[in-house]
């Protein structure tokens, strides 16, 4: 490990001295319009023969190092127009470039695609970039564009079926997945079950889903890291946008509080269907509380051209129940804190303080026979990340984080008919999670790209708290719940349990020919925090719980090979083709019948087991023109061996789709209609069905002759969408006013897709039993919306 | 807790589906692996006087017709007690598969273990429960509930009792009308101490309402003026409320959250191991207790 270090360091200052003779351009790439920052863009020139390339970071900034000279400087980006920029360099200049995005027009606008895209020329592999626009062209459930639901049509992402939340990336459970708002984590992404997301998508500039060659800056996680970006807030002018549905209504707006100092942002959405519905309801239903409601907001201030600083942040809830009977609300907040300084032409650095909490609260009963549960998870966090644009051939990213948690497992008070109140509950849990990290992007030569990365995470389990200690079962009877032997408490602060993990990270880039290239990628990663769920869907009631003294972290090994090429006419055309191979370690899984709810001994009626995903993704990709979209196909297949279920054997697991398709297309007629369709087909999702029957005391038990788990499958899923976006006439007293109205139909040939099948013996007298098929979205689902920006 | 969360988690689905108009739910064929025709034993014995029943039977198809179970005939079924002294059990005569002793009350050493033996062909099973003890019912009430849009008008009744001090003590609750042991629907009335499960500290307190009143209520077959109400306790092994729990579990599972299925476990063990024929089904032997009223 060490010499590891020692070799990136040495690297560096090696390469510090041979380019010392140059100087470098840097500076930050942004909208014209908007003054947002442009991360996607590439920044290219030639110097003395030879081809530099240099990409700006989530924030614009970019830098590149040349000798004395005079360059002519690219600056391109798919959608805005291409600007060169001819610089004389006889110093480290400073360079702010603005690109203007392309407007539509009547006349057709030349397509022209780059032989040398992204995909093909960067290191990372893996990696799926959606910027909102091409988010905003998926036709959508009800007509609500949804971020979760569109990353989901990527290679390599399936879920379990409609209405459950999260998303499942090569095999990984949705806990496996970190989800960062503007660099907060969010705990749960999901509104009214999983139909929608928490992230407004008229906030979200774009939305990035890594699922290998992780960075060695993320860590804390298995499978994935989804960074969604909120917009800056245009710091020009005022704009905003919104829209009606039939869910839900949604208002943003942004805009300088001082112009190109300081720009803010505020979006909001609220559902109204308890409203639209009540009409419909019967007198006993009329009273149910039914919304969900969010509020993104961000403030940005420019302090000089070295240093700037966001502050933004997210609460949203959701709201059921019927007044008196039950209530039922959930919700995260998130605040985000950041500054970027420049430090130099070569060195940016951004600090982050981050405050997340996803908490539920549950009641039922009301006045004085009443039950209240409460529970959260909060965390507290610090992270510094430098990138340091050493010189052209090397980039070194590096930083720290440090994550205090706070986690509430469960808090009741029941408050009984002669008034006492009985308060019961488990006590909070804490935990600090700490890493640190660098990744060494190295050019070899121009066709080689090597990226090494370590990063060394460290978990304490603290007191406050009683750490329980359990005897062992037997071989053949470990489908059980543990034997408890022993407790011990501890004060607060004492370390409960510790862990310590290197994690390496590794891919090398190979570029084959100016279209073409091939990758490969090696990353471990550790989950430290674990969401504690055994049913088919996740429901907002599981509880997050950290790694202890006997829940163990869990480790993931991901191997990655990939084949880049762009082609066709103009090189329209984005192909490629990733396999993977990961190797996954300390899986929980849950002894039949555990109580996973205020249960002390919860951590007795865990299993754990070893896992293995592998898979090959397939993605061709048209990103412009009047015909836009993508095919995706995945083959994969996710099993674990958990000794104690299955007869010790391998089985997969829910989330195992080993066919999964999607087909996203776009085509533009004419400026005023553009039609949109996607296709999915995924292989029915595991299940296990009873064989048999019997009788026991009247009850008519179920039985599995063979004691297997999910050897059998559901039906297959497939679903056609389709939608049609009319640009309304400009009104000519505000001009500036653009407004669609967007009709769309889900699941169009009103497909029963079953979401599970279940079996049941029928009390109405029938004599034999049924299997029932459960769709969560029985029919087709039409909608209309109109939406607005100005 | 498990009960009411997942009551909650049902409910709420419910209200979301119902809202939302787009969900269905309709009966689909689907093949299923063949059955392997399993012996299952239905051994719940107390002390209550008279005749104490054992039923042996095999498992079928789980499309089959139910209650079908063919019943297994020609065992030997031996309990023994401590000390190993032998009560036989002699199937009827006029009930094939059914294996009876003539008076429970001979049971009566409560706190210690008695031992099950059954002899079916070629395989032999054991299997082990401890007689638990059960506190008194102190009074048995009830009070006049309106009726509404979804029940009519009824007396609730409802029993007072604490739990027997000690962690751990775990109960089945069975509540009579007129004679007649009324099917809660699927739901089984069990207690771990004084509420559902265990965890939370709820030892030697009098048993939480939905243990000692809604779960003596079946709301379709509602108590009137007149009636007569029993409730009923048998101590069972922390082994048999676990199988209870996990059987209205298996029974009840389905929908949005269901949890993976999966089999109930036995405590019938056939003495030749992983190599002998599997049995279903449980012993338990506990002791029981009753009180009952006119309903005025």
């Amino acid at each position: 490990m060490n010499s590891r270090i020692f070799l990136s360091l040495s690297l560096f200052f090696l390469s510090h001295l041979v380019f010392s003779q140059s100087f470098t351009i840097s500076g930050t790439v942004k909208d014209s319009a908007s003054g947002e920052a442009l991360s996607n863009a590439i920044v290219t020139t030639t110097a003395g023969g030879q081809f530099i390339d240099a990409y700006p970071n989530e924030y614009g900034f970019y830098s590149m190092t040349v000798p004395k000279g005079t360059y002519k400087i690219r600056f391109s980006l798919p959608g805005y127009t291409t600007k060169v920029i001819t610089q004389a360099v006889a110093a480290n200049t400073t360079l702010n470039v603005e690109l203007v995005k392309k407007i539509k027009t009547l006349k057709k606008a030349v397509v022209k695609g780059s032989k040398d895209g992204e995909g093909v020329t960067k290191t990372e592999m893996s990696v799926n970039k959606l910027s909102i626009g091409q988010i905003k062209k998926i036709p959508a459930l009800l007509g609500e564009v949804d971020v979760v639901r569109s990353i989901q049509l990527l290679p390599g992402v399936s879920t379990v079926g409609e209405g459950a939340s999260g998303f499942n990336v090569r095999g990984g459970n949705i806990d496996q997945n970190l989800v960062l708002l503007d660099e907060a984590p969010v705990f749960n992404s999901s509104h009214l079950f999983g139909f929608f997301s928490v992230f407004n998508p008229d906030a979200v500039r774009n939305v990035t889903l890594v699922k290998g060659g992780i960075p060695a800056a993320y860590g804390g996680r298995l499978s994935s890291v989804l960074d969604v970006r909120s917009k800056e807030g245009n710091i020009k002018d005022f704009s905003g946008a919104g829209g009606v549905g039939a869910i839900f209504s949604r208002f943003m707006i942004e805009g300088p509080l001082k112009k190109n100092k300081s720009s803010f942002l505020l979006a909001g959405r609220r559902s109204y269907i308890d409203v639209l519905a009540k009409p419909f309801l019967n007198e006993d239903l009329q009273d149910a509380i039914f919304n969900f409601w969010d509020v993104t907001a961000k403030v940005n201030y420019v302090f000089s051209p070295l240093d700037r600083v966001f502050v933004s942040s997210y609460f949203g809830r959701d709201r059921f129940g019927f007044p008196g009977a039950f209530g039922f609300d959930w919700g995260s907040q998130t605040l985000t804190a950041r500054w970027n300084h420049t430090f130099n032409t070569k060195l940016f650095a951004n600090t982050t303080a981050v405050y997340s909490k996803y908490d539920y609260r549950l009641e039922f009963g009301s006045g004085t026979d009443r039950f209240d549960w409460n529970s959260d998870i909060t965390n507290y966090s610090a992270k510094i990340d430098f990138n340091w644009f050493a010189t052209n051939k090397q980039k070194i990213d590096f930083g720290a984080i440090a994550t205090y948690y706070d986690f509430r497992p469960g808090e009741a008070v029941a408050t009984l008919p002669n008034g006492t109140e009985f308060e019961f509950g488990l006590p909070n849990k804490f935990a600090f999670e700490s890493g640190i990290f660098i990744d060494d992007e190295f050019k070899v030569n121009r066709n080689i790209t090597l990226k090494g990365g370590l990063r060394l995470s460290f978990f304490d389990y603290l007191g406050k708290g009683t750490a329980y200690y359990y005897g062992t079962n037997p071989e053949d009877n470990l489908n059980q719940p543990l034997p408890f032997d022993s407790s011990q408490t501890f004060e607060s602060l004492e370390t409960i349990a510790s862990y310590f993990n290197p994690e390496p990270r590794f891919s090398a880039k190979f570029q084959l020919d100016s279209t073409s290239s091939f990758k490969l990628s090696y990353n471990r990663m550790v989950q430290y925090i674990h969401l504690i769920s055994n049913t088919t869907a996740s429901v907002p009631l599981d509880v997050w719980t950290p790694t202890t003294n006997n829940i163990l972290p869990e480790i993931a090994d991901q191997v990655a090979i990939g084949y880049f090429k762009n082609f066709g006419k103009k090189y329209l055309f984005e192909f490629s083709i990733e396999t993977y191979y990961k190797w996954l370690q300390n899986q929980i899984n849950y002894v039949d019948g555990a109580n996973l709810l205020l249960n002390e001994f919860l951590e007795g009626e865990l299993l754990y087991g070893s896992g293995r995903a592998y898979g090959a993704e397939f993605y061709i990709k048209k990103a412009s023109g009047n015909f836009t979209g993508w095919l995706s196909y995945t083959l994969a297949r996710t099993e674990i061996i958990i000794p104690g279920l299955n007869n010790g054997d391998y089985f997969p697991t829910r989330f195992d789709r080993p066919h999964n398709l999607s087909l996203v297309a776009s085509y533009e007629f004419n400026p005023k209609w553009s039609v949109s369709a996607t296709f999915t087909y995924q292989s029915g999702t595991p299940a296990t069905f009873p064989t048999s029957q019997y009788n026991f005391q009247g009850l008519n038990i179920p039985h599995n002759a063979f004691s297997s788990r999910n050897d059998v499958r559901i039906p297959d899923y497939h679903r056609l969408d389709i939608s049609a976006t009319h640009q309304l006439k400009k009104w000519k007293k505000w001009k500036k006013w653009d407004h669609e109205i967007v009709f769309g139909a889900y699941n169009v040939y009103n497909r029963r897709n079953p979401f599970s099948i279940y079996f049941q013996s029928p009390n109405d007298g029938a004599i034999t039993n049924q299997a029932i098929r459960f769709s969560v979205i029985g029919s087709i689902v039409p909608s209309i919306t109109y939406n607005f920006k100005f | 807790m498990k009960t009411y969360s997942n009551t909650i988690k049902y409910s709420l689905f419910s209200l979301v589906v119902v809202l939302l108009a787009t969900s269905c739910e309709d009966p689909i064929e689907v093949d299923l692996r063949e059955d392997r025709q399993e012996l299952v034993v239905d051994a719940v014995i107390t002390n209550k006087p008279g005749p104490q029943e054992i039923k042996l039977s095999r498992t079928i198809g789980y499309f089959d017709r139910r209650g079908s179970n063919p019943p297994v005939s020609g065992a030997t079924v031996v309990l023994f007690d401590a000390d190993t002294f032998p009560y036989f059990f002699t199937e009827s005569a006029t009930k094939p598969g059914t294996y009876v002793y003539p008076d429970g009350a001979d049971f009566d050493r409560i706190g210690e273990q008695y031992g099950l033996t059954i002899i079916s062909g070629s395989d032999t099973f054991l299997s082990i429960s401890t007689m638990n003890p059960v506190p008194d019912f102190d009074t048995l009430q009830w009070t006049f509930e309106p009726g509404n849009n979804f029940v009519d008008d009824r007396y609730e009744v409802e029993f007072l009792a604490n739990d027997l001090p000690g962690i751990g003590n775990t109960y089945l609750f069975r509540s009579y009308k007129n004679d007649t042991l009324l099917n809660i629907g699927e739901s089984i009335n069990i207690a771990f101490d004084a509420a559902f499960s265990p965890g939370a500290e709820y030892d030697g307190i009098e048993f939480i309402v939905p243990i000692r009143r809604i779960g003596m209520n079946d709301f379709d077959n509602p108590f009137q003026l007149g009636d007569k109400f029993e409730a009923e306790v048998i101590g069972i092994t922390n082994e048999f409320y676990l199988f209870l729990n996990l059987a209205e579990e298996q029974i009840n599972n389905g929908g949005l959250f269901a949890t993976p299925p999966a089999n109930v476990p036995s405590n019938i063990v056939n003495i030749k191991g992983s190599d002998g024929a599997r049995a279903n089904g449980f012993f338990v032997i506990g002791e029981r207790k009753s009180r009952s009223a006119v309903i005025q």
